[in-house]
């Protein structure tokens, strides 16, 4: 009985693909209209990597990077198969400025998947990856990652973190592959980590300082993560689009989560505006 | 401790713990019976196919003793006797009533009775009487905790029969011995034993009760010629059984042989297609063997010998059984080609291969198929310091642990989920061979309020099973909106001491106003959010409570410090 509910499940997801016309799955929107207006009209690319970069003095933005990895868990990999065509991105929301997103809740409250498929409970897999055992599970956990499907890496040096990188991004099953990498790369290297994702399924995250030689990528999108000044129970970011092609590259963009209801929210920065100075309402979901 | 079978609404107790008996409770009770004369008495529900896989566990470490080692259920109603013909040889024999750790009497109450018999001819070269063999597993009996007769004798009936004498031994397995063989004067040791020592049928039992006859010798005294139309001719069987005079066969459980795969060649082998197409045959004859045997290999070890020097040892490692060639050849591959490194490559830049040396190399210089050694010994470890270029002359496959593997069924149309879950546990299994096992893991929460305590890694072939366990409530009931959690980092470390300036207070718990970090920058601090206490897990020696504070720094940059309550003592514990 379950092979056959399987079956016309598979059905259902074929017909209704077919319905999508000829486009083909080139990424995934987050639900937040704000950001999604800074990428290229395909959405966030899947089976590419992006990197999150920061200055040397402020922390790796671990909490952007758990944040789009659970997006990319939620498109799991299953999805992203060559022969099976899913619609691009949604369009955007009408209510523009901001978007609620819980950190804590399913995801598809604030995202809007035009595929059956994205309404089944199956999300990928989350690996990341940990070499100093710095990574705090439980708020893993409490960004609303299942356990059964975050898997981290401790490997040992940058040689075992690259091939395990590699082997994660080219596995299918992994739906996003999140790691600190150094900020100097060789070619190869970064070469060979964008490879091994266009032959997986799901996105790699790369975190990554400024300094020299970090100039060296292969990512798809590149994105300048700054903290900003926030409120006594907002956490605010300010993420700033570098390299992306199609995309608002050189818009900025400020993310928030409020410490109360773990939501996330995506505000488009005001010209000149102070973020100190501005205060957002906060919407419930 | 009781063990109990629920029969519709009823629980009837099958055996009971000695501490349980000498409070009353008996087999066959119901379990609120027992409740009533013993309050506190722990029930275990029956699992008779668990009482089985231990029973044959426990008879396959007996098999050190003798090659023949039977089981045998008795179901005292309705069985078909043994239909002997010739009149058997000598055989001592030891028979083990055993139940672990329960009354006796379930042997004779539970319904069906289990022993293992251990046919010894033979086996004095190697342990002397089999006195000494049955005091080896009466020792290890009383190691295991596990109660059970022992009796040694010249037939598997007499030995059966000689577990129901009661011995007056203290403090110790009872064993007894019957050693003389099938003569008339031997007969008579068994005259006191009970009936129900024979092994009848239970309505043969309760004739024979009926008539008032209890023991062996009243038995005896009956014509011997009428016996067989009254009762059967299950009951002269068991007699001559009992006596030795009627071959009593005992079927031996099968050993279980290790799949082993070898093939040594005459001369040194460097060409590596050469050897990995030995290797796909011998994993060939690997899986087909656990193919016969129901089983998938959890654990294989290889083993390749150079022409010089020790040989390499690797295992192979599996997340579910597997008989699978395609995927033990490609984790072959992975082990062999292990990297290995000193502990100056470990510091080397990535994208700097050639740092690295491995066992196995395709070398571009020297064709395809060719063995690369790396020409600095002194890079190599240990083991593969004796390589050289005179290739390899054998290479061994040995399943070191194997486990029943349910028929797979090919998934209608494929299915993406099983498909996914392959792909993942390839991938595990890919890591843990080439980076060890514990260089991907997964994690299961732990009540600890305490934050670095809150979790612990799951390593080995059970993380997915156990990581489930451990599903948060969000998670798991995603109808309930339970109260959100208070956030915590991402990153968390060791506590740093810094030094906090506080707001005035006619106390100690002032709300922090700037720190110094611990490189001696001294930092406003915006915002504060707390204190969250937590206190010390004083069960366990931890009286010190914590009073946690998110603070936002003028950078954006959000901290997590802590005070310690009954030092006043401030530190960095993590960043959000």
């Amino acid at each position: 009985m379950q092979l056959i509910s399987v079956h016309q499940g598979r059905l259902i997801r074929l017909n209704a693909s077919e319905g999508f016309g000829s486009g083909h799955w080139c990424g995934f929107s987050t639900g937040l209209h704000a950001f999604d207006r800074l990428l290229p009209p395909t959405g966030l690319a899947c089976k590419a990597v992006h990197e999150l970069l920061y200055r040397p003095d402020h922390p790796p933005p671990r909490f952007v990077a758990l944040w789009l990895a659970r997006i990319g868990a939620q498109a799991s990999p299953r999805h992203h198969r060559s022969d099976h065509r899913i619609s691009p991105a949604p369009p955007p929301r009408e209510r523009a400025g901001c978007d609620p997103f819980p950190m804590g809740a399913p995801v598809s409250t604030g995202f809007c998947p035009s595929d059956p498929g994205f309404l089944s409970d199956f999300t990928g897999v989350i690996v990341w990856s940990d070499p100093g055992s710095t990574l705090y599970p439980p708020a893993v956990f409490a960004g609303g990652i299942d356990p059964r499907r975050l898997w981290i890496l401790h490997p040992r040096d940058p040689f075992e973190e690259l091939w395990a990188l590699a082997e994660c991004l080219r596995c299918r099953a992994v739906a996003a592959t999140v790691a600190l990498l150094p900020a100097r790369l060789h070619r190869n290297d970064v070469r060979r980590l964008q490879l091994a994702a266009e032959r997986g399924g799901g996105i790699g995250l790369f975190l990554r300082a400024i300094e020299p030689g970090s100039d060296i990528h292969a990512a798809t999108t590149r994105w300048l993560v700054q903290p900003v000044r926030g409120e006594k129970t907002v956490h605010r970011w300010k993420l700033t689009l570098l390299h992306g092609h199609g995309g608002q590259v050189g818009q900025s963009i400020l993310l928030e989560r409020t410490r109360e209801n773990h939501l996330v929210r995506a505000v488009a920065e005001l010209d000149g505006g102070s973020c100190v100075a501005r205060s957002i309402p906060l919407v419930s979901a | 401790m009781a063990i109990v079978r629920t029969t519709s609404n009823r629980q009837l107790v099958l055996a009971v713990s000695d501490a349980a008996a000498g409070h009353g409770v008996r087999p066959g009770m119901t379990l609120a019976q027992a409740r009533a004369l013993c309050a506190h008495i722990e029930p275990i529900e029956h699992q008779p196919h668990r009482d089985a896989m231990a029973l044959e566990a426990l008879a396959r470490w007996m098999m050190r003793f003798s090659p023949c080692v039977a089981l045998h259920t008795v179901r005292t109603a309705g069985e078909n006797p043994d239909q002997g013909t010739s009149a058997g040889r000598i055989k001592p024999t030891i028979s083990l009533g055993s139940h672990a750790g329960l009354h006796p009497d379930l042997c004779s109450r539970g319904g069906q009775e289990q022993a293992i018999w251990l046919d010894l001819s033979g086996t004095e070269r190697l342990f002397g009487p089999p006195q000494n063999v049955a005091g080896q597993i009466e020792s290890a009996l009383r190691r295991w905790q596990i109660s059970a007769r022992l009796a040694i004798s010249h037939s598997p009936g007499a030995a059966w029969a000689m577990t129901y004498r009661p011995l007056p031994i203290a403090g110790g397995q009872p064993c007894a011995f019957a050693s003389r063989g099938a003569s008339a004067a031997g007969e008579g040791q068994f005259d006191d034993l009970p009936i129900v020592s024979l092994r009848l049928p239970v309505d043969v039992v309760a004739m024979l009760h009926h008539l008032g006859i209890f023991h062996i010798g009243q038995l005896r005294k009956l014509p011997r010629q009428q016996l067989p139309a009254r009762f059967g001719s299950i009951l002269l069987t068991r007699l001559d059984q009992l006596d030795g005079r009627t071959e009593e066969p005992l079927v031996p459980i099968e050993p279980v042989w290790p799949v082993v795969a070898h093939r040594r060649w005459e001369e040194p082998v460097e060409n590596l297609e050469w050897i990995w197409s030995i290797a796909q045959e011998l994993i060939e004859q690997v899986t087909d063997r656990l193919l016969r045997r129901g089983h998938g290999a959890r654990e294989i070890s290889a083993m390749l010998t150079p022409a010089q020097g020790r040989p390499i040892q690797r295992t192979l490692r599996f997340a579910r059984p597997t008989r699978d060639p395609r995927r033990i050849f490609r984790q072959l591959r992975e082990v062999l080609e292990q990297p290995t490194s000193n502990t100056s490559s470990r510091r080397a830049a990535p994208g700097r291969a050639g740092s690295r040396s491995f066992p196995l190399v395709a070398s571009p210089e020297r064709g395809a198929g060719r063995w690369l050694f790396p020409s600095v010994a002194s890079a190599l470890p240990a083991d593969l310091s004796a390589f050289d270029s005179n290739g390899f002359v054998a290479l061994r496959l040995e399943v070191l642990q194997s486990q029943r593997m349910a028929t797979e069924q090919i998934g209608l149309g494929g299915s993406d989920l099983f498909e996914d879950q392959r792909q993942l546990e390839d991938l595990v299994e890919r890591i843990c061979a080439r980076l060890g096992d514990s260089a991907i893991v997964q994690v299961r929460l732990v009540e600890s309020h305490v934050p670095e305590r809150a979790y612990e890694p799951i390593t080995g072939s059970h993380r997915q099973t156990e990581a489930a366990s451990s599903l948060p409530c969000a998670t798991l009931s995603p109808g309930i909106s339970p109260a959100p959690p208070p956030p915590r980092p991402l990153h968390l470390h060791e506590p740093l001491e810094i030094r906090v300036m506080v707001s005035p207070s006619h106390d100690r718990d002032g709300r922090p106003v700037s720190l110094t970090d611990p490189a001696g920058r001294v930092h406003r601090i915006i915002h504060a959010v707390g204190p969250e206490r937590i206190g010390g897990e004083w069960w366990i020696g931890h009286h010190k409570s914590r009073d946690y504070f998110d603070v936002e720094l003028p950078d954006g940059r959000r901290w997590w410090v802590f005070r310690v309550n009954e030092t006043g003592r401030w530190f960095w514990h993590g960043e959000f």
